[in-house]
């Protein structure tokens, strides 16, 4: 073989090869195919004589038609050559993404007359391109919608990046915040401190929660401080990284945190009230018996060499004495009984007791109790210690006398629910002192122990009820108390 | 003859005070100040009525309570405690019943226990309060 017969075979082997790899078309003007590669062939999946003379719009689905058709007939001599991305059809039904390069050839009028294209199938790289944008899009969607606050700090200190949570968690706006100083976010006095713990961070950069052990506070932009929880993380770039920290508002926490406290140190207080109780107890008892024994023996002698008035005095303090260790010991219990109980027979158990020294302290009763009420499930004696306390502060808000009115009733606004409601024409209360009714030791009487009303709401908070108290100076007292109801069968 | 009263306390004006009271309404008192020597006493002189302190050092009111139901025939008992719950009613209703009175008492109460207990020696039925 000649040397020009061997480039001409290579050439033609090139050619082959490249050709068959390449989409290559030609067409006329009018689009009609006049050429396709083989390559171009087994894409579209059809043979040679299906393709020739064909319009290429024939293989390009409706919606791209008339894009194709526009740029096929802009090319001319102002605009010999162009490119496109269309949508084709390939093989029965399929839709592919197609990038054409297309150069017109004219003639010496400079009229079109071939179309020469080489085209390649770019589906898989929009595909790619559509699911970054998409994934870009879903990962700012959890970056805004974070219950956490974010912050991206750099290694200068300043504010790179921020979520919509640090916008409402401290009241600025992202363009107040991108490119400040982060410690702008901090109270002043902690702002030194946290320039260091930053610097120090970067030195070491890690995820690790931020100032632990520390109560570290937030500033708004309105200088309020809130108490916030911080953990950090790191992302390494070309400019020295950026410090991510996630930032929680824990103001709610510390504030349940401070009620659970709360709630056990009075229970604590509860137990060790009932342990002073009981200690106090026993040399009470021995006293107010002593004492007792010794106005027996008084009262017998015809001229009382024993100062009657002086154990009389002591009898009442020591009585005293024992109604507050009763008062602790209620503070403190928690075992209760649960019975039905009915309402009716809690008001005529407990005026068995009450109603002689009541009206004896000039005070009348009037009631109005409507009987076959639903059974309220709990402990009677409780129920009675809650009305007798009521009772009894209606007496001593009615030192010249007055009205005493209990009621029972189903609940008017609560179905499933009885009422007790008792009322007094006294000397009533203040709004001040209205407030603080149901605190633990808080009394207005001298010789109150303030735990009655207390334990009073503890017992109708157990029993799953509420009570209200309404008053106004002068007018009188009155108390509602609402608690729930068995049904009916089950009583 | 005068009923005898044991009284039983580690409280030693306490012991002293129920004395003198049971004593003004015609009882005859013995005084133990523990629940051991309550037992020896009750083993050696069987009064008529046990008079105790529930919580003791030692040996307790429940013992000196079970000891006295044990008795032939059982004496009846009346217990003193700050700190009356359920689960003390079912101790006492279990060692063979006692009235039992909280501290602290009216000497009236007491002085009613008393009476109540002795009654119940006759008719053998015991009732807690």
């Amino acid at each position: 073989m000649s040397d020009e017969e061997k480039v001409r075979q290579d050439d033609a082997q090139y050619r082959a090869i490249t050709e068959d790899q390449r989409l290559l078309s030609r067409c006329g003007p009018d689009g009609s195919l006049s050429f396709v590669s083989d390559g171009f062939c087994r894409y579209f999946g059809r043979a040679r004589d299906e393709l020739l003379g064909r319009s290429l719009l024939a293989f390009v689905p409706d919606e791209d038609r008339a894009l194709v058709r526009k740029h096929v007939e802009s090319l001319g001599p102002t605009n010999p050559a162009g490119m496109l991305e269309h949508r084709v059809i390939v093989g029965d039904d399929e839709v592919r993404w197609h990038r054409r390069f297309d150069q017109a050839h004219l003639d010496a009028q400079d009229r079109v007359v071939e179309i020469e294209s080489v085209a390649r199938d770019i589906t898989d790289q929009r595909r790619v391109a559509a699911e970054l944008r998409n994934r870009d899009a879903t990962i700012r969607a959890f970056f805004e919608s974070a219950a956490e606050g974010i912050v991206g700090v750099d290694r200068e200190g300043r504010i790179v990046l921020i979520n919509a949570r640090i916008e409402s968690m401290f009241g600025y706006r992202q363009d107040e915040l991108v490119g400040q100083r982060v410690e702008m976010l901090v109270p002043e006095r902690s702002r030194a401190p946290h320039a260091r713990e930053r610097t120090e961070y970067f030195r070491r950069p890690r995820a690790r929660p931020m100032g632990l052990g520390m109560s570290l506070m937030g500033r708004r932009k309105d200088g309020s401080e809130f108490p916030v929880e911080v953990s950090l993380s790191f992302v390494a770039d070309d400019d020295g990284g950026v410090a991510m920290a996630f930032v929680t508002d824990i103001s709610d926490r510390i504030n349940k945190e401070r009620q659970v406290r709360h709630v056990e140190k009075l229970a604590a207080l509860g137990t060790l009230a009932a342990g002073i109780a009981h200690e106090i107890n026993n040399p009470i008892g021995v006293i107010l018996s002593r004492i007792e024994l010794m106005l027996m023996e008084a009262g017998e002698q015809e001229s009382p060499g024993l100062p009657v008035t002086d154990l009389e005095v002591l009898q009442r303090q020591a009585k005293r004495l024992s109604r507050i260790a009763q008062g602790l010991l209620s503070f403190g219990r928690h075992k209760r009984e649960s019975r039905p109980v009915d309402l009716v027979e809690i008001v005529e158990d407990t005026l068995l007791i009450a109603r002689k020294q009541l009206e004896r302290d000039g005070i009348k009763i009037v009631t109005s109790l409507e009987t076959g009420l639903a059974r309220v499930l709990g402990d009677a004696t409780a129920l009675e210690q809650v009305l007798m306390n009521l009772l009894l502060n209606a007496r001593d808000a009615m030192p010249e006398g007055g009205t005493i009115r209990i009621e029972t009733s189903p609940a008017p606004a609560q179905p499933g629910a009885v009422q007790l409601v008792v009322a007094d024409t006294g000397m009533g209360m203040v709004p001040e002192v209205l407030k603080r009714l149901w605190e633990p030791f808080f009394t207005t009487k001298a010789s109150g122990t303030g735990l009655g009303l207390s334990v009073s709401s503890t017992i109708i908070r157990e029993h799953g009820g509420a009570v209200r108290a309404v008053s106004e100076p002068g007018k009188g007292t009155t108390f509602t108390i609402v608690l729930p109801a068995m049904s009916k069968d089950a009583s | 003859m005068n009923p005898r009263v044991l009284i039983v306390d580690d409280d030693e004006d306490l012991l002293d005070t129920l004395r003198r009271l049971l004593e003004r309404f015609g009882y005859t008192c013995l005084t133990a100040a523990s629940g051991a020597a309550a037992i020896a006493v009750l083993d050696a002189l069987s009064p008529d009525l046990v008079v105790t302190d529930l919580h003791m050092p030692g040996t307790d009111g429940l013992a000196v309570a079970r000891r006295a139901r044990q008795a032939v025939p059982p004496i009846p008992v009346v217990v003193i405690t700050a700190y009356p719950t359920r689960r003390m009613e079912q101790e006492l209703q279990a060692v063979g019943g006692a009235i039992h009175l909280s501290k602290p008492f009216a000497n009236a109460d007491m002085v009613d226990a008393v009476r109540r207990a002795l009654g119940s020696r006759d008719s053998g039925a015991l009732t807690t309060r």
